[in-house]
């Protein structure tokens, strides 16, 4: 016997359904949780958390990969929940530097500027290229907040980056 | 400038950044997120040990682990972990692996500078070494160090070899030689045959992690009671939040996986 795809615990949501949607959607799961955090090993925590939590579900959702992109941005926010009770207790080991060329960088370093809700919204905008009814799909939050954080966000990334 | 900074640079600019820092092949491997379901079931924070520690549960386990115990000593199978569960008490927190430490009912680590190995040779000659040991009586210290001798280069083993070490307070937060990276399974064979794999966390960030060591069936571990199909998962967790960490237990595995609910009395 191993330990593998064929003696998951995972109940509710099928091993099949919750190895399908990671293999489908893990990478663009990650690099969502990446740059939110800004920190390959918390979103590889994320990650693992978020599909250790679906496969827990009772039953699959309608949307999951709606429904995933959603754990994964609340499972950053209760990391930093955590981390911000506990930050005494160990800082995150720091990624080693991306290499891209300079505009990239400085949009990047301006976008981890950016207070965590517009950036969620970029995020999602821009990387995930969500439109702002799937963004507030996604944050469980109305559209026109999206809209509102996303204008923000956008005028405050200018900003910065200016 | 301002007005240059269009929702298109933006995308072309978070796509390659996030690309770039998760390759396709940095996302862990789905194996690895159910070994690491595994581990996140049967992990404990202090209050969960707390409480866990009257509950029935708790004691049917007690009853199951001493079982285990004994035959683990009667068989003198694994010398390294045999030892570490000799002294086993069902009546306390001692859930497992006592010469390293035990889980108080604060879910704090006792039982300071105690180090457990386990060394195993391989078919090829090369030796395998687990070693763990917990020097913080205050609470919170953990290491594992795993290594491997005489492995050749580039099986798959050596790359994950090293130290494990985790450093909690009231000092500081020390991970070190991390190289075998988070998530990373490594499977080692042994010269009986046994065939173990190795799920590794790391330890760099405060919320728990995990170092999990699963013994598959066939292994050391796996005795008299494991052989109707059950085997076992030897876990070491190490949490580093305040005045709690570091759950290890034994979790016994069935035919079809982890058994929900209450666990089998061997």
């Amino acid at each position: 016997m191993s330990v593998g795809s064929e003696v998951l615990p995972f109940e509710g949501v099928t091993t099949g359904e919750v190895e399908s949607a990671y293999r489908e959607l893990g990478p663009s799961l990650m690099r969502l949780g990446w740059l939110l955090t800004s920190n390959r090993t918390d979103a590889e925590d994320v990650l693992q958390n978020v599909f250790t939590r679906y496969g827990r579900l009772e039953s699959r959702p309608e949307r999951p990969d709606a429904y995933l992109r959603a754990m994964i941005v609340n499972a950053v926010r209760d990391l930093y929940r955590s981390r911000s009770r506990d930050e005494r207790f160990g800082q995150p080991v720091d990624d080693e530097p991306i290499e891209a060329d300079p505009e990239v960088i400085e949009i990047w370093d301006a976008v981890q500027r950016l207070p965590q809700d517009q950036r969620e919204v970029l995020v999602l905008r821009y990387h995930d290229d969500l439109s702002t009814e799937e963004i507030a799909e996604v944050l469980q939050c109305p559209v026109g907040t999206v809209r509102s954080r996303l204008s923000r966000g956008l005028a405050r990334l200018r900003k910065e980056y200016r | 400038m301002t007005d240059l900074l269009t929702g298109e640079r933006i995308a072309r600019a978070l796509k390659t950044v996030a690309v770039a820092a998760v390759p396709d092949g940095r996302v862990p491997d789905f194996s690895t997120v159910a070994c690491w379901e595994h581990l996140y079931v049967e992990d404990l924070d202090g209050d969960e040990a707390a409480t866990w520690a009257g509950s029935p549960r708790r004691r049917r386990l007690g009853r199951s682990l001493g079982a285990l115990v004994a035959v683990l000593a009667l068989g003198g199978a694994g010398t390294g972990i045999a030892a570490a569960t000799g002294a086993f008490s069902t009546e306390g927190m001692k859930l497992i692996a006592p010469a390293i430490g035990q889980i108080l009912p604060t879910g704090r680590w006792t039982a300071a500078n105690v180090t457990t190995r386990l060394s195993e040779t391989g078919p090829d000659g090369s030796t395998l070494t687990l070693e763990t040991a917990s020097a913080d009586a205050a609470g919170g210290c953990m290491r594992l160090v795993v290594s491997a001798q005489g492995v050749a280069p580039n099986d798959g083993f050596v790359a994950c070899g090293g130290a494990y070490s985790t450093l909690h307070p009231p000092t500081t937060h020390t991970p070190t030689n991390t190289n075998f990276g988070s998530g990373a399974t490594r499977t080692w064979t042994s010269a009986n045959g046994t065939r173990w794999t190795f799920v590794y966390g790391r330890s760099n960030t405060s919320r728990a992690k995990k170092v999990g060591v699963v013994a598959k069936t066939g292994a050391v571990l796996a005795t008299a009671p494991i052989s109707n199909g059950w085997f076992i998962l030897w876990v070491l967790t190490a949490e580093s939040t305040s005045q709690q960490t570091a759950g290890r237990h034994l979790v016994y595995y069935g035919p079809t996986g982890r058994q929900t609910g209450e666990y089998p009395t061997l």
